[in-house]
């Protein structure tokens, strides 16, 4: 009876690991403070929900902690596959300001399905901080 | 009772197992989606914003002309079809390409990549169209150098040139072999050149890869077994999907989505990703380490027929793949992803032809080798020799006819007008005069 427990446990565990699940703990919001609790940071994908293969553009807004939109920040994009150890196979960028706290990033491409992170680094005058979202594709 | 309870505890273990798709006999919604995602969508993608006549008809005849035409070459010998053989999936079935010499990599094929954002192994060209323009001057494929080529479309090719793209420019002026790439004497007749001459030589050189671009557009991967067996599974009739699949190819087909992880990187219709990635393929002993995309990556950015250059169609929002192209130092050593549609019948396989069999590319990703250049991604999967059967198997059953009009498939049937002077005796005065 033990025995016959341990084997479906142990295989769950193997199934779990072979097929490569995605993190069912990850928080996947897409609005999150940053790292020193400088910013608000919301994203949302110009294609929902967000696509595999396809390039596509993030609008981000940026919000101080009193809530007012911050303008003028230089936005770094980075990020990956943690599980698979690479990165992003595309270099996002900041192609417009749009005002108002919001940016337009082009660039994001997700190019297998699994558990991704998004990193961006943040500079304003009110200072230096990141932020990381995960996302399940 | 501890028989009643052991009974009761299989039960359980079984509707568990039942749970997580252990079942032999069907697919779970997540794993119907996954082979939805493989099923080939049929004809061309959306023509390429780059190229104005990606989908123009008199376009796709002309680059057919072009396409079989050996007299693109600086011997009159060497045409695309060369390396990019009709009967054989267009390429050519050996380690490297034999145009004029001997190309360093391995002959890529053609159907269904007109969907692609880079291409060759490296990813140094970013259109169909560019990319056609690459081996014309490679002095071990085609051996020319594009005037040449443009006072060939002169000579034999004026008026279907004309009706399409506008007039030809005045050669009189111009020098009979003249490249910014190729020998010393080509680039310093180029470099003579006014501006003006260059990009009205440049011009007709990009209409030509862009008619060759339209007509390779035609040339489309056909519906295989496995489309078959997606579409049986999707209409929930087992009859039929058995009918497609063998056990065999179904249990490849199994560990093909899962436990091999092939689908990280061969996802999609075409199954690729259009991606790159360093698999630890190491080059031949006498071969140069090979950087791949990290050498491809900076070319395309520099590349004058690039999506942003002056012989581009695209407005510069469609050009958000080149403007966000990655070329970071992790991309040393990686390879584009190629299409596995009928990858079984175009071995020897990888970026110089390094492994003759299926059999010895699974091998190779079961070990998972370290890399001689670069990091590999792919780690050991420790398949049994029957799993590794069974996803050659499943590999097979890609397989199909190309999904073509019978005329693209073959060389166009009358000859265009002869050219006035034959290429090659010009070509042998030229490297006369050079010694």
């Amino acid at each position: 009876m033990k025995n016959l427990l341990a084997a479906f446990l142990s295989s769950i565990l193997l199934s779990a690991c072979m097929h490569g699940r995605s993190h069912a703990e990850a928080n996947t919001a897409t609005n999150r403070i940053s790292n020193a609790g400088k910013y608000a940071v919301a994203y949302e994908p110009a294609v929902q929900p967000i696509p595999k293969r396809q390039l596509h553009a993030w609008t981000v807004e940026l919000r101080d902690r009193d809530g007012h939109p911050v303008d003028g920040a230089q936005l770094r994009i980075a990020g990956g596959m943690p599980d698979h150890g690479h990165g992003l196979p595309t270099k996002p960028y900041v192609r417009e300001a749009l005002g108002n706290g919001r940016y337009v990033i082009e660039g994001m491409k997700f190019n297998m399905g699994g558990y991704w992170v998004v990193d961006l680094g943040i500079e304003s005058a009110k200072g230096a901080d990141a932020v990381r979202f995960e996302l399940n594709l | 009772m501890k028989r009643l309870a052991s009974i009761a505890a299989l039960l359980g273990g079984g509707i568990l197992l039942a749970g997580f798709g252990f079942s032999s006999s069907w697919w779970s919604d997540e794993e119907k989606a996954t082979l939805q995602d493989l099923r080939l969508v049929e004809g061309p993608g959306a023509p390429d914003r780059s190229n104005r006549y990606a989908a123009n008809e008199d376009a796709a005849r002309l680059g057919h002309r072009f396409f079989f035409d050996a007299r693109f070459s600086s011997n009159g010998k060497v045409s695309c079809a060369t390396c990019h053989v009709p009967e054989k999936n267009f390429q050519d079935g050996t380690p490297r390409g034999s145009g004029v010499g001997t190309t360093g990599r391995r002959t890529m094929p053609i159907a269904g990549t007109d969907r692609s954002p880079w291409f060759f192994w490296d990813g140094r060209k970013d259109s169909l169209w560019a990319q056609a323009l690459g081996p014309l001057e490679s002095a071990v494929e085609h051996g020319g150098d594009r005037v040449q080529y443009v006072r060939l479309v002169s000579a034999a090719y004026r008026d279907q040139y004309e009706q399409l793209f506008g007039p030809l420019p005045d050669l009189s002026r111009i020098p009979e072999h003249a490249s910014p790439n190729g020998s010393a004497t080509a680039r310093a007749a180029w470099s003579r050149m006014t501006p003006a001459q260059q990009q009205s030589v440049n011009r007709v050189f990009a209409n030509v890869g862009k008619a060759i671009a339209a007509y390779e557009r035609k040339l489309q991967p056909g519906v295989s077994r496995f489309d078959r067996y997606v579409d049986a599974v999707v209409a929930g009739n087992r009859a039929a999907a058995h009918a497609a699949l063998s056990e065999d190819e179904i249990a490849g087909l199994r560990l093909f989505i899962g436990k091999a992880s092939c689908t990280q990187c061969h996802n999609g219709p075409q199954l690729t990703n259009n991606a790159f990635s360093n698999i630890g393929v190491a080059d031949g002993p006498a071969a140069p380490a090979d950087e791949g995309r990290l050498a491809g990556a900076h070319q395309v950015v520099a590349d004058e027929f690039n999506c942003l250059g002056r012989y581009s169609d695209a407005k510069p929002g469609d050009c958000e793949e080149l403007k966000s192209v990655n070329a970071d130092a992790h991309a040393k050593g990686q390879m584009k992803v190629p299409s596995l549609r009928n990858v079984a019948d175009r071995g020897p396989y990888m970026h110089a032809g390094q492994f003759a069999t299926l059999e010895q590319v699974m091998d190779h990703y079961d070990r998972a080798p370290a890399a001689t250049l670069g990091e590999t991604e792919i780690r050991p999967l420790r398949l049994s020799a029957n799993e590794q059967r069974q996803l050659v198997a499943f590999l097979r059953s890609l397989s199909a006819p190309l999904a073509a009009e019978p005329q693209w498939l073959a060389s166009p049937a009358a000859p265009s007008q002869p050219a006035s002077h034959p290429v090659a005796d010009r070509d042998q005065r030229l490297a006369r005069s050079e010694q």
